[in-house]
């Protein structure tokens, strides 16, 4: 017992400590599952591969059904989704909740942001996508497209939020139909204030974009401009997730943010490599 | 090839079997319930198994894992998938099963910081938890958040200082509560 507390009541850290650590003994500690561990961390790792010898195939420039089938944003987005990221199509897609991905996170005015994206998995029936209709209007993400849950058959979701300072809200949002394609485009952005509400220049650009690009450029209305390069998963730089194009959890495409500088704002952007 | 694979798995269940209190404890703060927090330390470690290669031979791997989980804790707090107490009752307070007076008392106390933590907001319920239980530096904790050390003093300042505010907290240190 602190000091502290023998003169007053007033709580100090050492007796939010000693709390934290009574009630951190209120959980039950059972055997540590390593088997578990293991084969999920597999399952991640099998994942990726596959992810990445797909992407390494289409660039490598192999045509046709092969670039197809792994290369979502070549013609058919979702199918190369099916065979990079997927669960077998025995397995039921996980409907519960979104997978998240922090896109880039930073620090402005000493006011932490971040930009996100959840993607939910399409699910294939009218049960599942009820199911996952109800679990979407609990997580506070609704898709605009969609009037009824069966419209959610076969598509999957996508939410990109942004947050300021504690301040979260969806910056852009859409559903990817197996079978849709890019119609000749190679990315799809959106751009937003990165307060909101501040009535200051547009400065936040997010987009998703083709698995091959490996560069993109965002013009500012100045004049000047900022390549964003593909960037691993979990670079952090300065405590800051820095900007760049990524993959996210679940999303057959890449995704990107691009922040221009305090004086100006967004003009437009292009995959330039 | 296949041996120092083994080997590799085999430190790693050794890592896990070693760290799997101390993170469940951590998770059981930041989610505030038994299962919420083995799913978060499961999935955290089967993050960490992928790069186990280069985790475990780094100087630090429990600063990655901290990384790791902290950024699952926050990813599972951005997708609003609303994180719970264990079953509450109609007084709001967290129910745990109790078999004498002094558990009863103690897990009264429990479910007041647990509920009084439930409801900070993350970043700063994740100050805390690194800060004060963790008892990591304001260094170490930035590093686990992935954000400035001016970041963790606000969030850590912000959090206690709300937690002070709460009667029922202020009532068990009077009476001597927490640590028995």
């Amino acid at each position: 017992m602190s000091a502290d507390r023998e003169t007053n009541h007033d709580m100090t850290n050492t007796d939010i400590a000693l709390l934290l650590a009574d009630a951190a003994d209120g959980v039950e500690i059972g055997i540590a599952p390593t088997q578990a561990v293991i084969r999920g961390g597999r399952r991640r790792r099998a994942r990726r591969w596959a992810v990445a010898t797909a992407a390494a195939l289409a660039i490598v420039g192999s045509t046709g059904t092969l670039a197809l089938a792994g290369l979502p944003g070549d013609g058919d987005g979702h199918r190369g989704a099916q065979v990079a990221t997927h669960p077998p199509a025995s397995v039921a897609p996980r409907l519960s909740g979104p997978l998240p991905t922090l896109l880039a996170s930073g620090s402005e005015d000493g006011k932490d942001w971040e930009v996100s994206v959840d993607v939910w998995a399409a699910p294939r029936n009218a049960a599942e996508a009820q199911t996952q209709l109800t679990a979407m209007t609990e997580a506070g993400e609704f898709p605009g497209d969609v009037r009824k849950a069966s419209d959610l058959i076969g598509k999957s979701a996508y939410f990109v939020h942004r947050s300021y300072g504690g301040e979260r809200s969806v910056v852009m949002l859409g559903t990817l139909a197996k079978g849709d394609n890019w119609a000749g485009a190679n990315l799809e952005p959106a751009s937003a204030r990165l307060k909101p509400a501040s009535g200051g220049p547009v400065r936040l650009v997010v987009g998703r974009v083709v698995k091959t690009a490996q560069e993109v450029t965002c013009n500012w209305k100045d004049g000047t401009s900022t390549k964003i390069h593909k960037v691993p998963a979990n670079t952090y730089v300065n405590n800051g997730l820095p900007q760049g194009i990524r993959s996210a959890e679940g999303s057959p495409d890449n995704w990107f943010v691009c922040l221009a500088p305090k004086s100006t704002g967004f003009e437009s952007v292009f995959v330039t490599k | 090839m296949g041996d120092r694979k083994e080997a590799r798995d085999r430190e790693f269940q050794s890592f896990v079997t070693g760290r799997w209190p101390r993170l469940l404890r951590t998770a059981f703060l930041l989610t505030g319930e038994q299962h919420a927090a083995e799913d978060l330390v499961q999935s955290t470690l089967e993050q960490v198994y992928v790069a186990w290669r280069r985790v475990g031979s780094a100087d630090d791997p429990e600063a990655y894992v901290r990384r790791v989980m902290i950024n699952a804790h926050a990813r599972k707090h951005r997708r609003k998938l609303r994180e719970f107490l264990a079953p509450k009752d109609d007084s709001g307070l967290v129910r745990e099963v109790a078999d004498t007076g002094d558990r009863i008392a103690q897990a009264d106390d429990r479910g007041v910081l647990l509920t009084a933590l439930s409801q900070l907001p993350v970043r700063q319920r994740e100050a805390v938890v690194l800060r004060y239980w963790e008892d990591l530096t304001e260094t170490q904790t930035a590093e686990a958040m992935g954000c400035s050390v001016g970041s963790v003093k606000s969030n850590a300042a912000k959090g206690i200082a709300k937690l002070r505010a709460i009667p029922g907290l202020a009532d068990m240190v009077a009476s001597g509560g927490g640590r028995k």
